[in-house]
């Protein structure tokens, strides 16, 4: 971080001009895009022939659970009335049993695949199979085996909890006692027993989050789809809902969700995509992932500043070494090792020589945030526009002026 | 209905869109209170005219019992357009999307719909006549022409509400909806006969009311209140709710569809 506002406020100038480039992964994203196609053979999409053979050849689904897929896209697209491309080809495979996360900026084309998915939205381009059904085709087999909640709340206010839960339990068939039964089964597991008679509309966000959650799970759905589950939720509720993820996936439920928090996504799925604008950058298993990027970073400020171009030339040829990058804050670089901690003497060594004085150095171990912010090359954010407003407000406030934009 | 019958799922929405009108009283109390509200001053202060000679020529005797049908089918609008801000409610809140992604039958969302808007209409109805007997009205035709009466202004009523519902899917807000549905209804009310019988109406506005079904149903609801049956003024009528219905039904449905695309 700054060392003093003097500093901070030169090499925020300078960096600032240099910031969007990326050193270690040339042409970033289209080609890991290309990997990501190749996993996933895009030719006749019913022959079963084919299904079998990508379950042997999509390295990155677990071993354990190759025997059946839950979710199969191959080159989903969808261009949007108007024009606009929310997708532009995404393919990927999941696993029945798996926990699968969807990550990416926001307007990356998430929720559109989710709609897709789910049957509200027709796709333009390519295949979807959900339960191995067809998505435009067979909408109705797929809205069968699906359970689903959406960024926003879909119950009923004027509805008790328990009539909610009921309600869906005729909506999806069951029989009148039976959805009484599952009502009563659900507010138990989900821990909204002592609400069960009041009004939805009274309940906290977090509780309808909850009840939302549950309501999706009426059915029994073999694949879950989930839109950003946690949002809105304090750090215990998201916890609770983590673990009851986990445990449906133990039980064989697919889950598919997208989410914004990183560090939890990391936790608890079993492998996440990175979408960027319409196109899938990468897939894999968290770990994996995040081996790719490096072992750890080291973020490092500058006395006098230093560009990424500058600091990159100096350290060319260090070992261990894979990629600098402009840092979360202007004025911060962030350099990607192998490891962490034997890194540092040798990066320090080669600075030096080359003039370019250190003001602070840190070291840790690579996350999915890096991972995100290598693929996307963004800070995963909530409210992109907000959060730059603000920023720029701040860096007013405190005498900087941003250059480029 | 036993306890291991799988409920239908028309009539499980249809449930439930009369229990958020129950449990919600003053979004039904207040689609009543305005046209009791009119019925009460309006027949005071027109209450002169059965007396004119031209009012008395056409076979009313009550001017209470004449304007009755128009409130009635008025208070049956509102709602419809309650009908159309619930749409957007379940557009807004999600709702609708977890019906959508359920294996149920896109007509089902509809059809519990127009169940639950039936039998609110129904029993506003219903309040508006009992009012309006307390308040002296009597039926020409007895409780048969007003559960007619009823019958004609709930079909009127669910037809609206497709094209409240319209608006609604089309419009996507609930503001839009209220605005150029009050401003549909209203004038629907006032190109009627409503206020004034039908043969006193200047020329123009007769033309205009022979398009709008909402004058239909008022004309034949003031004979059942006023003068008594007359066969060919229902046949007209059914002939218009079902040309209405023609038309704003397949839109509806067509906008609902649109919604999954």
């Amino acid at each position: 971080m700054a060392v003093d506002g003097q500093a901070a406020g030169h090499d925020l100038r300078r960096t600032a001009q240099a910031a969007p480039v990326a050193y270690g992964a040339p042409g970033s994203g289209d080609h890991l895009a290309d990997a990501a196609a190749d996993m996933v053979p895009g030719e006749h999409p019913r022959r079963p022939d084919r299904v079998a053979r990508r379950r042997a050849e999509d390295p990155t689904i677990t071993a354990a659970s190759r025997d059946g897929l839950a979710i199969e896209v191959e080159d989903l697209g969808k261009v949007y009335r108007g024009g606009k491309t929310a997708l532009a080809g995404v393919s990927f495979a999941v696993a029945q049993g798996e926990i699968f996360g969807f990550l990416g900026p926001n307007g990356s084309g998430k929720t559109t695949t989710v709609r897709i998915l789910v049957t509200l939205l027709r796709k333009t381009r390519g295949a979807a199979r959900v339960g191995g059904f067809d998505t435009d085709r067979e909408p109705h087999r797929v809205r069968q085996v699906i359970g689903y909640a959406g960024q926003s709340v879909g119950v009923d206010d004027d509805l008790t909890a328990s009539e909610n839960l009921a309600m869906s339990g005729f909506v999806h068939g069951l029989r009148y006692d039976r959805s009484w039964r599952r009502s009563a089964e659900l507010l138990e597991a989900f821990s909204l027993g002592d609400v069960a008679k009041v009004r939805a509309g009274r309940l906290s966000g977090g509780l309808r989050r909850r009840l939302d959650l549950a309501q999706a799970l009426v059915s029994r759905p073999s694949v879950l789809f989930l839109d950003e589950p946690t949002t809105g939720l304090d750090p215990q509720s998201r916890n609770a809902l983590w673990a009851q993820l986990r445990e449906l996936g133990r039980q064989g439920t697919t889950v598919f969700l997208t989410t914004q928090y990183l560090e939890e996504a990391d936790r608890a799925c079993d492998r996440v995509a990175i979408l960027d604008d319409g196109r899938l950058v990468t897939v894999g298993t968290p770990q994996a992932l995040k081996q790719e990027v490096g072992g750890g970073r080291l973020t490092l400020t500058f006395v006098d500043g230093a560009s990424v171009d500058l600091v990159a030339r100096a350290l060319a040829f260090c070992p261990g070494v894979t990629r600098v990058q402009s840092g979360p804050s202007g004025d911060a670089l962030v350099v990607y090792v192998d490891d962490a901690r034997a890194s540092v003497p040798p990066v320090l060594r080669l600075l030096e020589a080359d003039g370019i004085q250190v003001a602070s150095i840190e070291q840790a171990q690579a996350s999915l945030d890096d991972v995100f912010l290598r693929y996307t090359g963004e800070r995963p954010r909530t409210e992109a526009r907000v959060e730059g407003a603000v920023s720029s407000m701040f860096g007013a406030a405190h005498g900087r002026r941003r250059h480029g934009s | 209905m036993g306890p291991d019958m799988r409920l239908p799922v028309p009539a499980a929405l249809g449930a439930r869109n009369v229990t958020r009108n129950l449990r919600t009283p003053m979004l039904v109390t207040a689609s009543l209170l305005q046209p009791v509200i009119l019925l009460v001053i309006f027949s005071q202060i027109f209450r002169g005219l059965a007396d004119t000679p031209a009012f008395q020529r056409l076979g009313y005797t009550s001017y209470l019992a004449f304007f009755v049908p128009g409130m009635v089918v008025l208070s049956m609008l509102f709602t419809a357009l309650q009908s159309g801000m619930a749409t957007v409610t379940d557009i807004d809140t999600g709702m609708l999307d977890k019906l959508l992604t359920s294996p149920i039958e896109r007509s089902s969302i509809l059809l519990g719909r127009v169940i639950a808007d039936a039998v609110t209409m129904l029993s506003q109805g219903a309040v508006m006549l009992v009012i309006a007997v307390l308040m002296g009205a009597r039926p020409q035709t007895g409780w048969l022409g007003a559960i007619s009466l009823l019958g004609y202004a709930t079909a009127l009523g669910v037809v609206w509400a497709g094209l409240a519902n319209l608006l609604a899917l089309r419009l996507r807000s609930s503001e839009l909806t209220m605005v150029v549905g009050q401003f549909l209804t209203l004038s629907a009310l006032f190109l009627t006969p409503a206020f004034f019988p039908k043969p006193l109406l200047p020329g123009w506005l007769q033309t205009v009311a022979m398009g709008n079904p909402a004058a239909y149903v008022i004309e034949t609801g003031q004979r059942l209140m006023g003068i008594g049956n007359d066969w060919g003024q229902d046949l007209r009528t059914l002939i218009a709710l079902g040309v209405a219905a023609l038309i704003l039904v397949p839109a509806a449905v067509a906008a609902f569809r649109a919604r999954t695309t």
